[in-house]
C-alpha cells in the first residue's frame, strides 16, 4: 500500500484500523462528501473540479470491511473515478495482529498522461505494541494508458504510536515501476537506459483528534535510486470539523506525489467539501462501551478500578463527577485501558467515551440518562 | 466591647469564606471556554443560589455538560431540571435534609423514583442521613427494578439496620444476576432475602440496640 493510497483510504473511509481494533461505536457507517477542488498537475494549468465521494464501512470486533468510491470532474472534461474495497481482519479481539488487504480500481482521463485505468491490490500486516505498533506490507498495480500497459509495485514498513488525541506515524517505502508517462509528468527521469524507475519514500504523518475537530498532516520525501533521478518533497494537510452529529466540513490541501502503484499523478490539490455521515446504532447501546468498574473497599472509602476494553489506537476518555468532569489519566494494559482512583464515601457519576462515540456508562454500573444524549454510571462508595 | 469584637471577627470570617467560595466558583467558570455558555451557567448559578440551591451540584451539572460538548441550551435545560428536582426533593425529604440527601434525591427523581418513595425513606430514618439509601434505590430503579418493589426492599433492609456495605452489595448483586439473565424483580427478591437472612428482624433490632430507635 503506497503512502498515497494509504492517505486516500484514510481520507475517504476514515482510519480503517481504528474501528476493528477499537470496538467502533457504529457497526455501519455511510459517508457522502460533496465539494469542490482546485487541481494542478505539474506544468499544467489549475483546474477547478467537482468532487463526490461515497464510503461505507462495517465494523465488528474482529472484522472491518470498507468500500469507497469517488469521482472528480473538471470543467475541461478531464475526469477520474476511483474506488477502494478493503478488508481488515483480526484473529480475536485480544490479538495484537491485524491484517489488512484490499483492491483498488480507477478510470481516468488526465491532462498530460492520457486516458486509461488502473487496478491494484495491497496486503499489510500490523502488530500492536503498547499504544502503537509496527507494520509491513506491499502492493502491486497495473495501469493502462492509451493502450500502453505499465506496472508498479512497492513495499512499505512503518510504525505508529498514539498519545491521547495525537497519533503519529513514520513510513519507509520502496517502489519500482515502468510507468514512464506517470513519472515523466512528475519530473522524474532515468539517467541512463533502464527498464524501470526506482524510488525510495519516507513519510511522517500526524493525526490529531479532539472533540469535533480532526487534523491530519503528512510530509513525504522521495529520492531516486539506481538509475532514477528524483529529489522531491510534498506536504499534505486535512481538517475536518463536525458541525453536528451528521454534518462536517472538510478542507484539505497540499501536494501528492505520483503514486506508481495506483497510477495517480503528481498533483497539487486544494479542496473543500461537506460531509454527511449516517451511522447505525450499536447492536447494544447498553454494553457500556466495553468498560467495567470494580470497587475495592478501603479505609475511609474505596478504590475504583475502571477498565475499558479498547485498542491502543482508540481514543478513550473517562470522566466523572469525582474529577470535576475533567478526563482522567488512563494507562495502557494488555487488553485495554485502565485507571484507578481513591474515592471517599459518597455518590459519583462516571462516563466513558471511545473515539467519537457517545458517552456511555460502564457496563456493570447502574445506567442513568445524562440529559445530554448520553449516559452516566452511578457509583456508590459506602 | 468583647461582643462587638466577636461580631467583627465573625463578619470578617464570613466575608473571607464567601470570597473564597466565590473565587472557586469563578475559577471553575473559566474552564468554560465558550462565552455564551459561561454566561448562561453564571446566570443559572446566580438564580439557583438566590433560591436556596447550593452552587456545587449546579456547577457539577454545568461542567458535565461542557465536558460532553452539550449546547448552552441543553446545559441550561439540564440545570433548570436539576433545580426543579432539588426543590421537589427538599419537599419530599423535609424537614431538615442535608445537601447530600437533596443531591441524591434530585438524582432519584430524575431516574423516575416517585416522591412518595423518598418520603417513605425519610419517615423510616428521620434523624440521620439517608443519602446512601436513596442512591441504592436509584441504582435499583436504574437496573429496571420496579420502583415500588425497590423502595419496599430498601425500607425493609433499613428497618433491619442493614449497613451501607450490605446495601451497595445488594445493588451490585442484582446487576450481576440481571446480566446473567435473571429478571430484575426476581434478582432483587433473591438477593434481598439473602441479606435479610444475615440480619435480625426489625423488632430484635430495637431490643438489641435501643439507640437505633428513630428519634421523634
Amino acid at each position: 500500500m503506497t503512502p498515497r493510497l494509504a492517505a486516500r483510504v484514510m481520507f475517504l473511509g476514515g482510519l480503517l484500523t481504528a474501528p476493528v481494533a477499537g470496538r467502533a461505536q457504529s457497526p455501519q457507517e455511510l459517508r457522502v462528501e460533496v465539494g469542490a477542488a482546485e487541481l494542478q498537475q505539474l506544468g499544467r494549468d489549475i483546474r477547478t473540479a467537482t468532487l463526490v465521494n461515497l464510503s461505507w464501512q462495517r465494523t465488528d470486533t474482529r472484522v472491518a470491511s470498507m468500500f469507497s468510491a469517488g469521482a472528480t470532474w473538471a470543467r475541461d472534461s478531464m475526469a477520474a473515478f476511483q474506488s477502494v474495497a478493503a478488508l481488515v481482519w483480526r484473529p480475536s479481539a485480544e490479538s495484537r495482529l491485524i491484517t489488512e488487504t484490499g483492491a483498488t480500481g480507477a478510470i481516468f482521463g488526465l491532462a498530460n498522461i492520457g486516458r486509461g485505468g488502473n487496478a491494484s491490490s495491497y496486503l499489510r500486516q500490523r502488530l500492536l505494541i503498547g499504544e502503537g505498533g509496527v507494520w509491513g506490507g506491499g502492493g502491486f498495480g497495473s495501469s493502462m494508458r492509451d493502450e500502453s500497459v505499465s506496472h508498479g509495485m512497492g513495499v512499505d514498513m512503518g510504525a505508529w504510536w498514539r498519545r491521547r488525541e495525537l497519533q503519529g506515524s513514520v513510513m519507509f517505502a520502496r517502489y519500482r515501476t515502468d510507468d514512464w508517462p506517470l513519472f515523466a509528468a512528475a519530473g522524474i527521469y532515468l539517467n541512463r537506459d533502464a527498464a524501470a524507475y526506482d524510488v525510495n519514500d519516507a513519510t511522517v504523518a500526524l493525526h490529531y483528534e479532539r472533540g469535533d475537530l480532526t487534523l491530519d498532516a503528512s510530509q513525504s520525501w522521495r529520492n531516486g535510486t539506481r538509475t532514477t533521478d528524483a529529489a522531491q518533497s510534498a506536504f499534505f494537510g486535512a481538517m475536518a470539523l463536525k458541525l453536528s452529529p451528521r454534518f462536517a466540513v472538510t478542507v484539505s490541501g497540499g501536494r501528492q506525489l505520483a503514486d506508481p502503484v495506483r497510477g495517480a499523478p503528481d498533483a497539487r490539490i486544494l479542496s473543500a467539501a461537506l460531509r454527511y455521515t449516517w451511522a447505525t446504532a450499536r447492536e447494544s447501546d447498553d454494553d457500556g462501551a466495553g468498560a467495567v468498574v470494580r470497587i475495592v473497599p478501603t479505609d475511609g472509602g474505596g478504590t475504583v478500578f475502571i477498565h475499558v476494553s479498547a485498542a491502543a489506537t482508540a481514543i478513550v476518555t473517562v470522566a466523572g463527577s469525582f474529577s470535576g468532569w475533567e478526563p482522567i489519566q488512563l494507562r495502557r494494559v494488555s487488553d485495554g485501558w485502565e485507571a484507578e482512583r481513591f474515592l471517599k464515601p459518597g455518590r459519583y457519576r462516571v462516563a466513558v467515551k471511545i473515539d467519537n462515540g457517545p458517552w456511555r456508562s460502564p457496563g456493570n454500573l447502574a445506567k442513568m440518562k445524562d440529559e445530554f444524549g448520553g449516559q452516566n454510571g452511578l457509583i456508590i462508595i459506602p | 466591647m468583647i461582643f462587638i469584637r466577636r461580631c467583627a471577627a465573625v463578619a470578617a470570617l464570613a466575608v473571607a469564606v464567601a470570597t473564597t467560595a466565590s473565587a472557586q466558583q469563578d475559577s471553575r467558570l473559566t474552564l468554560i471556554r465558550d462565552d455564551a455558555t459561561r454566561e448562561v451557567v453564571r446566570q443559572q448559578l446566580g438564580g439557583a443560589l438566590s433560591r436556596g440551591v447550593p452552587v456545587e451540584p449546579m456547577m457539577a451539572k454545568a461542567l458535565e455538560g461542557v465536558a460532553k460538548r452539550a449546547s448552552s441550551k441543553s446545559i441550561k435545560a439540564a440545570m433548570t431540571r436539576l433545580e426543579e428536582n432539588w426543590h421537589r426533593a427538599a419537599k419530599a425529604l423535609a424537614p431538615n435534609p442535608t445537601d447530600d440527601e437533596l443531591s441524591a434525591g434530585a438524582d432519584a427523581l430524575q431516574q423516575n423514583v416517585p416522591e412518595s418513595a423518598l418520603r417513605a425513606l425519610r419517615k423510616q430514618a428521620p434523624g440521620r442521613s439517608i443519602a446512601l439509601e436513596i442512591g441504592v434505590l436509584t441504582q435499583l430503579v436504574a437496573r429496571n427494578v420496579e420502583p415500588g418493589q425497590a423502595s419496599k426492599m430498601v425500607l425493609e433492609l433499613m428497618a433491619r439496620k442493614a449497613t451501607g456495605t450490605q446495601l451497595t452489595a445488594l445493588s451490585s448483586a442484582v446487576q450481576e444476576d440481571v446480566e446473567a439473565g435473571l429478571a430484575p424483580a426476581m434478582a432483587l427478591d433473591l438477593r434481598g432475602r439473602g441479606i435479610m437472612s444475615l440480619l435480625p428482624p426489625p423488632s430484635a433490632v430495637s431490643t438489641l440496640n435501643p439507640r437505633s430507635t428513630p428519634r421523634p
